[in-house]
């Protein structure tokens, strides 16, 4: 099998607090192949978008890298200088953030801001990146774009910024999008229409997704494997019908089931009984532990580690040790 | 700041003749408010001067019209100023335009050279302090800032005067020339520039405090916008992040400070100018209120108050230049 396009290994990002150290990413392990949407699910603060924000070493202090490797292309992204980190910014790996409406300098037209990355990663002139814009722009499903072009973000709707955004991403054609909640901010039909388009690039170009989000019917829609997270690890893994027709985790059976059913007569929602724990007070035993409904008492004693349950799909979780367990995962 | 009547569609020309409009009938509130305060302060010009037999005082007062209602002396006065007769000073026996005209230029050309480098240097150091926020040298200028705010300017004046002037001799004591110098051309700027230096000095040490901590702050508060991560994961270099994309937005509410510079350019500096001698129009305002002069002080506060209401549409109309969110139509 062709290397992965993205290998996150073993990363750990703390986060260094008054309220002592938070590993937001906890040993966690990753695999993005060329061409594919990978969905990064958890619920809020467990750790999705750190995980995103190290691959570009966006992350700022108090938080630290501290360990682990994050190979693109075979290349350790962790141990690039400034320069070579800058080539890789918006020119192979680029990111799409969760508030289209504050991620846009507001002094600045939108012409300037979708230029500037052709600008500063390619060869091209000013006449030639503006064209370049403008039919960027027409790609995202944008009219009238010479008057955007000269318009400020404030004069726009959260889902044309977010097209924007997209465009701004696309622009130097690059190898990875990171799409970090891009359609939180945005009503549902923004939503479906945002979705679309990613879902469009991804086909036409090949240009491999991280998706990170926490809903889950984003995730049917677009995964061609999901990542599960939870405190700051990653406890499930699989296509997205294994997580979808035979979640094995707990807590991804937890999410499955929290989530509405149509046609399906329901008084109250379910919801997983307690709340995510202090990242920063957690010993050495299953973080989900406190609201697991199958809880043992190895639960409590010792972590469990990811294992596979077949060539795609390995869950973290007590519950499946029976199984004979296999070092490492290789998908 | 806001913009007046800005519900409207104007264009910027338009905007500006309804705001300088507007700033008549506040003007002229406040020409009423300061002759009103100045009146009810007890004692005149004539009070000042204690060697005047009783006679001689109740004489001088019918002249110079003390005795009238204050309603109709307000009225002389306004209508003194529509005909470019802004009073007369007592004190010195000479129209006020004379007396604040020999005076300001050289309090402005103080203020003036003092603002230039306080932006400077507070421009620098507060963008390099936000840089590297908590690092030695942020603390070092934190340290410095509050260490020379917290100094009154009259102790470091003296202070300096004894190192530099008395002590090591390199700086003239204090005045704008030597005494009984009759240098011209280059030479007589040379020797103004000699005097100049500790009071700039000073007031650049008092003022680049307070300004490099705004713009320290406002940096921080800039540089935590998701629009600089965006500019970030474009890969943009960091001189641009900083200097295109977060300085820009930093700058916005330093407008409103840079406005309020403008009448503080012309006022004068008091205290400085009286530890260093210096013959600005703080030391006239100071001499002015000593001796009762309120003619020059009148018309001096009128100035000021005119100068704040010139600044504040000043930075308006930039407000509206540099920020495309606040559009005047």
């Amino acid at each position: 099998m062709a290397t992965p396009l993205l290998e996150i290994k073993d990363l750990q990002t703390t986060f260094y607090t008054e309220h002592g150290s938070v590993k937001a990413s906890n040993h966690v392990n990753v695999t993005v192949n060329k061409g594919e949407i990978v969905c990064l699910v958890g619920e809020s603060g467990c750790g999705k978008s750190v995980t995103a924000m190290s691959i570009m070493k966006l992350i700022e202090a108090p938080g630290v890298i501290e360990g682990g490797q994050i190979l693109f292309q075979d290349q350790d992204i962790l141990t690039l200088g400034n320069k070579a980190l800058r080539n890789l910014r918006g020119n192979d790996i680029a990111m799409i953030f969760q508030e289209p409406m504050s991620a846009l300098n507001p002094v600045y037209t939108i012409g300037d801001q979708m230029m500037e990355p052709l600008l500063q990663h390619t060869k091209l002139s000013k006449n030639e990146a503006y064209d370049k814009c403008i039919e960027l722009m027409e790609k995202v499903g944008l009219s009238r774009t010479k008057q955007l072009m000269k318009s400020y973000p404030h004069e726009l709707s959260g889902g044309m910024l977010q097209r924007i955004m997209i465009a701004i991403a696309l622009s130097c054609d690059p190898k990875l999008i990171i799409a970090d909640e891009p359609t939180t901010a945005l009503d549902v039909t923004i939503q479906a229409q945002i979705l679309e388009i990613l879902k469009e690039i991804n086909k036409e170009l090949q240009t491999s997704i991280l998706f990170i989000t926490h809903d889950l019917g984003v995730v049917a829609e677009m995964a061609d494997r999901v990542v599960v997270m939870y405190a700051g690890k990653v406890v499930e893994e699989g296509t997205v019908l294994e997580i979808f027709k035979e979640p094995k985790h707990p807590y991804t059976k937890g999410l499955l089931h929290a989530k509405p059913v149509i046609n399906k007569f329901q008084e109250r929602l379910y919801t997983i009984p307690g709340q995510v724990p202090d990242l920063s007070t957690l010993g050495d035993h299953c973080f989900f532990q406190d609201r697991c409904e199958y809880r043992m008492d190895i639960c409590g004693q010792s972590m469990p580690a990811l294992t596979s349950e077949s060539t795609t799909h390995c869950v973290a979780c007590w519950l499946y040790k029976e199984a004979p367990r296999k070092e490492g995962l290789k998908i | 700041m806001l913009l007046l009547f800005s519900d409207g569609g104007f264009t910027l020309k338009e905007y500006i003749i309804r705001r300088v409009l507007i700033s008549i009938p506040i003007l002229i509130g406040t020409s009423f408010l300061i002759f009103y305060l100045f009146a009810l302060l007890p004692g005149d010009y004539v009070d000042s001067n204690p060697s005047l037999t009783p006679q001689r005082a109740a004489e001088l007062r019918e002249f110079y019209g003390f005795n009238e209602p204050v309603i109709k002396r307000y009225f002389n006065w306004i209508a003194g100023i529509f005909h470019g007769d802004l009073g007369f000073s007592f004190q010195y026996q000479q129209p006020v335009t004379k007396v604040i005209n020999q005076f300001i230029w050289n309090s402005f050309i103080v203020s003036i050279i003092s603002l230039v480098i306080t932006w400077i240097i507070a421009l620098i150091t507060g963008v390099y302090s936000a840089m590297k926020q908590y690092s030695i040298f942020d603390s070092f200028v934190t340290f410095f800032v509050f260490a020379a705010m917290s100094i009154p300017s009259f102790f470091i004046g003296l202070l300096l005067i004894k190192i530099f002037a008395i002590d090591m001799n390199l700086l003239p004591v204090g005045g704008m020339i030597d005494v009984g110098s009759n240098t011209t051309g280059l030479a007589h700027y040379v020797e103004i520039g000699r005097h100049m230096i500790l009071p700039v000095f000073i007031l650049v040490l008092l003022g680049t405090g307070s300004l490099t901590r705004y713009v320290r702050t406002s940096m921080l508060e800039v540089v935590r916008q998701d629009y600089i991560r965006t500019a970030r994961a474009k890969g943009l270099k960091e001189s641009k992040i900083i200097f295109k994309h977060a300085l820009k937005n930093a700058l916005l509410p330093c407008i409103t400070l840079l406005a309020f510079e403008l009448p503080a350019l012309f006022s004068g500096a008091i205290i400085i100018e009286q530890v260093f001698n210096w013959p600005g129009i703080g030391q006239v305002q100071l001499e002015s209120l000593n001796n009762r002069d309120y003619p020059v002080l009148m018309t001096f506060t009128m100035f000021l108050s005119f100068l704040t209401i010139l600044g504040n549409l000043f930075a308006d109309v930039a407000y509206a230049a540099v920020d495309p969110r606040i559009r005047l139509k």
